[in-house]
């Protein structure tokens, strides 16, 4: 059972006052709050232990190596893989799917090649892929959606056939909460003998995530979402793929050696990982994974289904109010998309901003979804396990007066 | 400041009532220009039809949709601009406009007199996310009134 107010007391910035009010935080699809335990992590190591990895034979080079080391592992017990070398560490799920696309979609994908995403993807599971198609002149096609915002699979033997090579779909929509049905749609991908990527960034912070049942040959999520520092993520690949695949970029760690005329790559998943890495950014990213693993996966969901069922009930009672999305609760993440009569998102979000409510609203990196949908934006309203039903009984309020504020009722 | 004078530093009475009523809702069948403004991230749109007699934009006809501060400022730009000389239009978008570029916000008089009807909005320009609800309608105006029709 998640005591949110007792781990809200572990949040530094949720003792801040927004406009004289106590902040509500309702962004997390944006990005989380970070518990004191990661924020020390962090500065813990650069008063202590900050040094180059994977190099020096001094201490704090042994000693950082082994904290970023040691990250990898307990990413890869986290998401359930049995080999901390399938982790490759990247800035983020974007630059993750970019990775995939540039490496393994540019060195297997012709003419005759189609992929498969959905049209309830974000941006950065969308334009890498129109881009590689122009490269390798192959296809993109989409699963399309129901009006109540799930995946229309009755076409799915069609869409999923012999030409496809890659199937790229996001476990939740961050535009509207969406829990897609992936292991269904990855059973029918390796049936044609497709690859496919899961985009994790909005299921990894939220619920259990295994690879091992899943079976996808990789998945995608960030750090910044499940309690980490802004620019570390994760790409999880099958290893005999990444061992196939080309180099992404190239310099410095990623090699074996290197002379004046040519050069080899070392073993996954250093190849993967060129430069000096977000070594900080790993560490906390550990802690932040530790932190959820202690409060357990199944609970923190249990804890989203609670508030986001209370939420949407309230929500159903206001007047004129539409809601995107499932109405079923377990089709539905912990985020509600909505838009209210007569007032626009934007001025929703300044009126909340006042009381100290933070919402997301615009097209939130979805801009097709929404605009299916019949919209150009909405507001959203994502939780996490540090989110109350006193906050909903609040943002509901809110809500409410807005429409008077803007109508002059 | 308290979050209802917050909310009131952006929201001023005449930005909430052009919200409700932007006016300018004569329908003209005979338009002689039709200028149009988009911005696909949130919705905010705005066409407005107009009469030119001699260079002068003797009639408007507004349709807008969007956020309030949009509205409100697609509303007192047709009541700066109605009655004014093409010229004396983009003269005056460009000082509006260039009002929000500028780091000094302390002058808040226009040169040209008829922009003192837009004061209300000035205050948005704290809340810089708000700032191209304001301009939409502006930048529209300024980049498009002597183009071909669009």
């Amino acid at each position: 059972m998640i005591d949110s107010e007792k781990i809200a007391s572990d949040f530094p910035i949720l003792k801040r006052k927004i406009n004289d009010n106590n902040l509500i935080y309702f962004d997390n699809a944006a990005t989380s709050q970070k518990p004191i335990q990661v924020i020390e992590s962090i500065t813990n190591f650069y008063t202590s232990s900050n040094a180059n990895i994977h190099r020096g034979v001094h201490t704090l080079s042994m000693e950082a190596t082994n904290l970023y080391d040691r990250a990898k592992e307990r990413v890869a017990e986290f998401i359930n893989s049995n080999d901390s070398e399938s982790i490759i560490f990247t800035r983020g799920t974007t630059e993750s799917i970019n990775l995939v696309a540039e490496t393994w979609g540019k060195a297997n994908l012709d003419e005759n090649s189609e992929i498969v995403i959905t049209e309830l993807e974000h941006h950065s599971n969308i334009v890498p892929w129109q881009e590689l198609i122009k490269e390798t002149n192959s296809k993109l096609k989409y699963i399309p959606i129901k009006p109540d915002g799930t995946l229309d699979l009755s076409n799915l033997g069609q869409i999923i056939n012999s030409n496809t090579k890659l199937v790229s779909i996001t476990h939740v929509s961050n535009g509207i909460g969406t829990i897609n049905n992936i292991k269904n749609i990855i059973k029918k991908a390796k049936d044609v003998g497709a690859i496919t990527l899961i985009d994790a960034a909005q299921s990894a912070p939220h619920m259990p995530i295994d690879v091992n049942e899943l079976e996808c040959d990789f998945l995608a999520f960030s750090g910044h979402k499940l309690l980490g520092p802004t620019g570390i993520g994760v790409l999880y690949g099958n290893k005999k793929l990444l061992e196939e695949m080309p180099a992404y970029q190239k310099g410095g760690d990623m090699i074996l050696e290197v002379t004046y005329q040519k050069s080899s790559w070392a073993d996954v998943p250093f190849k993967f990982e060129a430069g000096t890495p977000n070594i900080a950014g790993a560490i906390g990213l550990k802690s932040a994974i530790e932190y959820l693993m202690n409060l357990s996966m199944e609970e923190i969901r249990n804890h989203e289904i609670e508030i986001t069922e209370y939420a949407y009930e309230k929500m159903m009672n206001i007047n004129g109010i539409e809601i995107l999305g499932p109405e079923n609760i377990d089709e539905r993440a912990g985020l509600i998309s909505f838009n209210i009569p007569g007032v626009h998102p934007h001025d929703l979000g300044t009126f909340l901003d006042s009381k100290g409510i933070a919402i997301r609203t615009g097209h939130h990196c979805a801009m097709p979804l929404i605009k299916k949908l019949g919209s150009h934006s909405s507001a959203r309203a994502s939780f996490y396990i540090y989110n109350t039903k006193k906050e909903i009984d609040k943002f509901i309020t809110e809500i409410n007066n807005s429409m008077k504020y803007f109508n002059h009722v | 400041m308290s979050n209802y004078d917050q909310l009131g530093f952006v929201y001023k009475k005449e930005i909430l009532d052009r919200s409700i009523k932007p006016g300018f809702d004569n329908l003209i069948s005979n338009a002689d220009k039709l200028i149009t403004g988009l911005n696909p991230f949130c919705g905010d749109e705005v066409k407005y039809h107009i009469n030119l007699k001699e260079n002068i934009l003797t009639n408007i006809y507004l349709e807008v949709e969007g956020c309030a501060i949009h509205k409100a400022s697609s509303s007192f730009l047709s009541d700066v601009i109605i009655n004014e000389k093409v010229l004396e239009v983009q003269s005056m978008c460009e000082e509006f406009i260039s009002y929000f570029k500028k780091n000094n916000d302390e002058n808040k008089q226009f040169k040209n007199d008829k922009l003192n009807i837009a004061i209300p909005l000035l205050d948005i320009k704290s809340n810089q996310i708000r700032i191209k609800c304001v301009l939409l309608s502006w930048n529209t105006m300024y980049n498009n009134l002597f183009s071909k029709n669009q």
